[in-house]
């Protein structure tokens, strides 16, 4: 399994445009070789931030019919559970299909020691749950995707 | 919904057929009253090559 790790702050989005009439060629062809998305953000004020939502923007076909799970990452108790509820419909209507199982990094300043290893063992077996779920929908959907064809 | 009876498309990279799997109105025109105007908006198709993963999108028939 290869995997990619996207920062969006390092993606060349442009801001003066918005969609896929600002589509950058590299992420595009990166997440039209993918075949499932692991998202991690913050919540600032129960919701995703705008330049997540900006550069995913940029692709459409790329998505569609691909797995994505979320990771929350906050400062308090929820693990940016409500900014995940926001995302949701926003992936559904990029073509992506989401998991059940989320990963909740709560207290994200007291999660990680200097080294930016994980302190809490728990997280080990929530994400074995979240990374198992993905993997077997993304199969799913890569063979539905290239085999099975929308009926008329 | 109609039968779609176009022709399957051929993969531009690898030239296997691809599969088309989903439909999405994929633009939303906006009336003068500020609604959203669906009689404007457009069906596509999205197709996979199951060889290269290529994707491609068209218009639906």
């Amino acid at each position: 399994m290869e995997t990619t790790l996207v920062d969006v702050r390092e993606v060349p989005a442009p801001t003066r445009g918005a969609g896929e009439d600002i589509k950058i060629p590299s992420f595009s062809e990166l997440c039209m070789r993918a075949v499932a998305f692991v998202i991690v953000a913050p919540e600032y004020n129960h919701g995703y931030p705008g330049l997540l939502k900006h550069v995913l923007d940029t692709n459409l076909k790329e998505y569609v019919h691909k797995a994505v799970g979320v990771c929350g990452v906050s400062a308090g108790p929820f693990g940016a559970t409500r900014m995940i509820e926001n995302l949701l419909p926003v992936l559904r209507e990029l073509g992506l299909v989401t998991i059940f199982w989320d990963v909740n990094f709560s207290s994200a300043r007291k999660l990680f020691d200097e080294r930016g290893a994980i302190l809490d063992p728990a997280y080990g077996g929530r994400f074995d749950k979240f990374a198992r779920e993905l993997v077997w929908m993304a199969k799913v959907l890569r063979h539905g995707r290239e085999r099975v064809p929308l009926e008329a | 919904m109609p039968e779609n009876t176009r022709k399957p498309l051929d993969c531009p990279r690898c030239g296997l057929e691809m599969n088309r799997h989903a439909e999405k109105i994929a633009a939303h025109a906006v009336g003068e009253d500020g609604r959203e105007d669906s009689s404007d908006a457009v069906l596509y198709e999205f197709h996979t090559c199951a060889a290269c993963r290529f994707v491609l999108e068209r218009p639906s028939a």
